[in-house]
């Protein structure tokens, strides 16, 4: 399959980088691994008559732990992730998710975080050959007036954001730093995503994610990461879930839960975070309380956007979510131990 | 068992040394001079009518140098039977699925030639489209065809014995339905075809393809040229599974922008159009009415089966057939019906698969368990009472020479400590058993034999030729080894010449099962005859009966002299001083009833002999996601002989993977009316190295007493009886028998709800 | 569309070329370099066949453009073997029936090597991961898997 035409810069520093984004605007995209982008480009899903590599911006690439904050690198290789230890020790929720993307020959060199995070919305009606799309008319997304994936059609995109990281980072209170060549600024990782199928980044067209920062969990605070696929690799999740907790040993104080790949953006679900606060860490009962939260939230997104049926996948988050927060939750004694 | 040099050894195979170090080439990695791009035009309706094609705009693109439409071609249809002509490579006047065939494109590059696609305008009249098998034979339902009323595009009447009778002679009889979506081949190889024409009109192309002289005979038709004039080439070949057997429209239209041009063309498949523009599996609706006696044993067995041959007959009576046949010749019953139909709906074109009705053949062995479990037998022992045996006929009429099911059924059970678990294992936890049985070939008339050429050289070395095509299971080896027992020399003395449409005799091909038993067997005989031409000119110098010598390490001696022995080649120059040319040839015809018609006469011998195994799965089922755990499957397959135990082993696995972990886990395709939504492999979930689970293969032997070396087909019907052992393993796993293929998560899931309201008598029928 | 000056070393042999912005490594490999093992099997990075080796890391050539590989040392599956001389993996591969139709194998062979030139002992576990990065229609991978094991040192056990 054949790439469109397009020029090709390698910045030798962020604020060139910078520099070209804004120069170009919407007609240039950033290449880091090209494992989301380049696919799209050959299925014309995407035209960039500009593509800025980060091949040459090695501080992107830096994870490093310092003073109790995890900062990794937006063009950081999963690869490296998955081996930094303290990311296996104290995140490893993170740990798991990235650990799900695709498969190692994609992971070593290819897949970034940034890439991960930053992967644009899919549906089994857009993510098509362009001889698929051109046989009928544009979606949403494509820039048309319909939506396939709703029956009967809709004014909205129901696509879904695919990111496995991005779950986690979000239950965990992770951070984005996005920059400019206007300057920095740094938002919560939830707010990177619009909730807009079409559009499913809030970045504008002369701004980059340049790094994530989370911090180290506290005594008594577990992480995980769960995710269904068909398959155990080279497969994105029916549905996954990602967790934090902070508990006092006995009791949860405060719990995450953030819902992938069911809605255009990952969904955090603040009714299943209100019913396992002050409840025993033991408490299975409000694992499944937690869990219906979760399915009732999601409920309403699910859409006909993969191949798996809307009532399987429906259900399927009550289990994730009761599954990674349990997971999370035996962690909590692993992280006073720490 | 005769103390054979290579038969029935492990043999690493000759092909692998430049499959290792990349110098295998495949048709996508040939580089001719002056060669074009070749792209294919397809119809983005399921089914219209074509009113006008203008590619003035294309043909003005520098670089572009030919446009072809059907009005560049003689109309010619294929099919494979006279009855089923109904194709044409470049379709004149409708297409009938999305991807079929309306323009070819040859240009300079790829882009260009991409780019004239887009440029040529096509002027279609939609018409209503059917995609259901069921809506489609209704009165009323749009026509894809002329004189194909209903879309019914076959119908094949079985009718052997009395049922009716025998059901109001059964203990018990019951029907179910059966049902399986559309498989898919994805070959590692995505198609493609390269092809140049000299100035003497004379085609030389390359492609996958299961028989090269199954693809020169069409092309010639197509093409208007002498069959001479067709030179398939031999090729590395990505795989095949069934789904390269036919002509494809892709081989005609790359000619004939060669032709046109005057230069090299090459069409590269996308991983898309392979899946939606070559074949793929049939959906099938299975309902099988079966009547047993008290112990089980089948007296009658009622058969209709729908099946979804999509926009073109392509292999149509064969597929339509082959499933009832597998399953009669597994079975015994005394009495049998079958009604057989295909029908044309607006998807691509189906064909025959490794796999082939998958809801037929598992509903077969499902319905057995559902049958045992109401007579409280064990699902082992519905298979030993009704297994097929030696010197049985079928009821259709086929001798069946050897048999080892049985012994089949019992090392499996054996192996898999079915005594110990059936009925044993926790909840959620199961185990299963799946029988089959495949014809090693089918009749094919004048292209039903093979003929192999031996010349020997006066350094000891021998040069081969024969018509067998290797789609990468292993045939070249399989041909060298046979040749070199034969011959008494070295695999590294032999060169192969093989799959070429000119130089080579013809041969079946490779999709019938039947390289080894027809193809293999005329190896044999062309060597035998070499060799005893040699033992002539031996005799002499020995002083011995040439029925006392043998050939073996590149010498020729007295049965137990071998030190006394002479060096072949040194034979092989005597014969020549002689002055007699120290060549061979031999055949082999397999002794099939020629009577035998798919539709008009389906008796008679169906084929020289059949295969018969058994497969064990056990699984363990996550009751919350309804994912299923693959633990441990068992093969025991009765080869008749196993000429190379390590090649049969990877067939094994293979089948396994591809019949049982991807065909009833997680393969079909899905559909948005007429489109595939999951075409590339991405979305449609083959299996991975990280999901398969431990395989333990026996190799059980029948030495079919036709068969070289007593061998027969081998490894293909496994994908069957896989898929069977994992349905039931599953099946027994949730405690309900599951009908509806593949057996996805979400299906296991409701299964186990509606079985916990039956049994809290919760939403049950008042 | 301009062209780029690309240097880069294929197994062993320095290499410079003027390519497009938009050709990928598997395309300059197999249309300009005429290294025609790595296969495009699906081209958007799922098969795995037309894995190389980049700097010593496995990677999905037909996902990588050929200028992002600038600099780097690439090692494809004709140059897995030195000299004539079999690299152990691929003398593995033929030994255990590894190789059926062998479309696919390049790109294992190379991963497979990958794995093993970052860890000399990988557990099972490792190995299954990395060859689930490939498609295999033909063998069910158990004969791969194999094929792999009986290249690495020592026992199960040990490892």
């Amino acid at each position: 399959m054949r790439l469109p035409v397009f020029a090709y810069e390698v910045p030798q520093n962020i604020d060139e980088a910078l520099s070209l984004l804004s120069r170009y605007g919407s007609d240039c995209r950033i290449l880091a691994g090209g494992t989301d982008l380049l696919v799209r480009m050959k299925q014309r899903l995407a035209a960039p008559t500009q593509l800025i590599s980060l091949k040459a911006l090695p501080e992107l690439t830096r994870i490093q732990e310092s003073e109790g904050v995890l900062h990794i690198g937006a063009a950081a290789r999963l690869s490296d992730i998955l081996e930094y230890k303290p990311i296996q020790e104290r995140w490893p929720g993170l740990f798991e998710a990235v650990k799900s993307v695709g498969a190692p020959s994609i992971q070593h060199f290819a897949g970034t975080i940034g890439g991960n995070l930053c992967q644009d919305n899919r549906c089994q009606f857009y993510n098509q050959s362009s001889s698929f799309r051109k046989a009928r008319q544009p979606c949403n997304k494509a820039g048309g007036k319909t939506c396939y994936a709703w029956e009967g059609g809709s004014d909205k995109c129901y696509s879904i954001c695919a990111s496995d990281a991005a779950p986690v980072l979000i239950a965990m209170g992770a951070e984005a730093v996005i920059r400019s060549a206007k300057g920095e600024r740094i938002i919560p990782l939830e707010e990177l995503y619009s909730s807009v199928g079409e559009r499913p980044l809030t970045l504008t067209d002369d701004e980059m994610l340049t790094e994530i920062r989370v911090a180290g969990p506290a005594p008594g605070a577990g992480n995980a990461f769960e995710k269904l696929a068909y398959r155990s690799a080279i497969d994105y999740a029916v549905v996954s879930a990602g967790v934090a907790v902070q508990t006092d040993g006995k009791q949860i104080l405060k719990a995450r839960l953030v819902i992938g790949a069911v809605a255009r953006a990952p969904l955090a679900i603040p009714a299943a975070e209100a019913i396992l606060k002050d409840r025993p860490a033991g408490d299975e009962e409000a694992l499944y309380e937690a869990g219906r939260a979760a399915m009732n939230t999601a409920q309403p997104f699910i859409a006909n956007n993969m191949s798996p049926p809307v009532d399987y996948r429906t259900r399927m988050v009550s289990v994730m979510a009761k599954r990674a927060i349990k997971k999370a939750l035996s962690r909590t004694g692993l992280m006073e131990a720490l | 068992m005769p103390d054979y040099a290579f038969i029935g050894k492990n043999m690493p195979r000759i092909d692998s040394r430049a499959k290792v170090t990349g110098e295998a080439k495949f048709t996508a990695d040939l580089k001719l001079p002056r060669m074009l791009v070749g792209k294919i035009l397809r119809s983005p309706h399921p089914h219209a009518r074509i009113l006008n094609i203008d590619a003035s705009e294309a043909l003005r693109i520098p670089g572009v140098k030919c446009v072809v439409t059907g009005k560049d071609t003689r109309g010619t249809k294929w099919g494979v039977f006279g009855y089923t002509q109904d194709q044409e490579f470049l379709t004149r006047d409708k297409v009938r699925y999305v991807g079929d065939e309306v323009a070819g494109v040859a240009a300079t590059t790829e882009d260009i030639a991409l780019e004239a696609l887009d440029r040529i305008r096509v002027e279609y009249e939609v018409l209503d489209a059917v995609f259901d098998p069921m809506e489609a034979i209704l009165p009323g339902a749009p026509q894809l065809h002329e004189g194909f009323e209903n879309n019914i595009n076959i119908h094949v009447p079985i009718n052997q014995g009395d049922v009716e009778k025998g059901f109001d002679e059964s203990y018990y009889v019951r029907e179910d339905t059966f049902t399986a979506a559309e498989d898919s081949y994805f070959q590692g190889e995505p198609y493609a075809v390269a092809a140049r024409f000299d100035l003497d009109d004379n085609l030389e192309i390359w492609m996958p393809n299961a028989g090269p002289h199954m693809k020169a005979k069409p092309l010639s038709n197509a093409l208007g040229i002498a069959l001479n004039k067709v030179r398939v080439r031999k090729i590395t070949i990505g795989g095949a599974f069934g789904g390269r057997s036919e002509i494809c429209p892709g081989d005609y239209i790359c000619a004939l922008l060669a032709r046109k041009t005057g230069r090299p063309v090459k069409i590269v498949y996308t991983r898309e159009e392979n899946s939606i523009a070559t074949r793929q599996g049939h959906a099938l609706i299975t309902t099988l009415k079966t009547g047993v006696d008290r112990d089980g044993r089948v007296i009658a067995r009622d058969v209709t089966c729908y099946m979804d041959g999509g926009g073109y007959s392509s292999t149509g009576p064969i597929a339509t057939t082959v499933p009832f046949l597998c399953m009669e010749q597994a079975y015994r019953m005394d009495h049998v019906r079958y009604n057989g139909y295909r029908i044309y709906t607006n998807k691509p074109p189906r064909g025959m698969i490794r796999i082939h009705g998958r809801a037929f053949a598992c509903g077969v062995d499902v319905q057995l368990d559902m049958i045992g479990e109401h007579l409280g037998i064990d699902p082992v022992d519905m298979r030993l009472r009704n297994a097929r045996q030696a010197g049985d006929y079928t009821n259709t009429g086929s001798h069946v020479a050897s048999c080892a099911m049985q012994e089949t059924i019992v090392k499996a059970a054996e192996k898999a400590g079915w005594k110990e678990k059936w009925g044993k294992l926790p909840p959620l936890h199961g185990i299963g058993i799946g029988c089959n049985s495949v014809q090693t070939g089918f009749p094919m008339g004048i292209r039903g034999g093979s003929q192999a050429i031996i010349k020997m050289n006066e350094d000891g070395g021998a040069t081969l030729i024969s018509g067998v095509v290797d789609n990468g299971q292993g045939n070249d080896n399989m041909l060298v080894q046979i040749a070199a027992e034969e011959l008494g020399i070295r695999p590294e003395d032999i060169q192969l010449i093989s799959a070429d449409s000119e130089v080579t005799p013809s041969d079946p091909g490779a999709y019938s099962q039947v390289s080894t038993f027809i193809g293999g067997h005329a190896v044999k005989n062309a060597a035998a005859n070499v060799r005893n031409l040699l033992f002539e000119t031996a005799s002499n110098m020995l002083e011995a009966d040439p029925s006392d010598l043998v050939a073996r390490d590149r010498m020729v001696y007295v049965s137990g002299s071998p030190a006394a022995g002479i060096p072949l080649k040194k034979v092989i120059r005597k014969t020549l001083a002689r002055g007699k040319a120290v060549s061979g040839e031999g055949d082999y015809w397999p002794k099939v009833d020629p009577k035998r018609e798919w539709i008009k006469n389906p008796y008679g011998q169906v084929c020289g002999a059949f295969s018969f195994g058994t497969t064990i799965a056990e699984v363990e089922v996550d009751p919350e996601t309804g994912q299923v755990r693959v633990l441990e499957v068992t093969v025991a397959q009765d080869v008749g002989f196993a000429l190379n135990p390590l090649v049969l082993e990877g067939q094994f696995q293979g089948s396994i993977a591809m019949g049982g972990q991807g065909g009833v886990l997680t393969e079909a395709h899905t559909w948005d009316g007429g489109f595939a939504l999951n075409p590339t492999q991405l979305e449609y979930k083959v299996p991975l190295a990280c999901d398969m689970p431990k395989i333990n293969t026996i190799i059980v032997e029948s030495n079919d007493p036709e068969g070289p070396y007593g061998a027969k087909e081998s490894g293909m019907s496994i994908a069957m009886s896989a898929a069977q052992a994992y349905a039931a393993a599953i099946s027994n796993a949730i405690g309900v028998h599951m009908t509806d293929l593949p057996i996805t998560p979400d299906k296991i899931l409701k299964a186990l709800e509606e079985k916990a309201e039956r049994e809290s008598g919760v939403g049950a029928p008042d | 569309m301009n062209r780029l000056p690309l240097e880069l070393t294929v197994n062993g042999e320095p290499i410079s070329l003027a390519v497009e912005p938009n050709r990928t490594l598997l395309e300059v490999l197999r249309d300009d370099l005429e290294l025609t093992g790595a296969k495009e099997g699906c081209g958007e990075g799922v098969c795995g066949s037309c894995t190389v080796l980049m700097d010593g890391k496995a990677v999905r050539s037909c996902l990588t453009l050929a200028l992002e590989a600038s600099g780097s040392e690439i090692i494809t599956v004709e140059g897995l073997s030195e000299g004539g001389a079999l690299d152990p993996l691929q003398e593995s591969f033929i030994e255990h029936g590894a190789v059926q139709c062998g479309f696919c194998t390049s790109g294992m062979l190379m991963s497979a090597k990958g794995l093993l030139l970052k860890d000399p002992h990988p557990t099972k576990d490792a190995i299954l991961r990395t060859l689930g990065g490939h498609v295999c229609r033909c063998t069910g991978y158990t004969k791969i898997i194999e094929a792999v094991e009986a290249t690495v040192d020592g026992s199960a056990e040990e490892r």
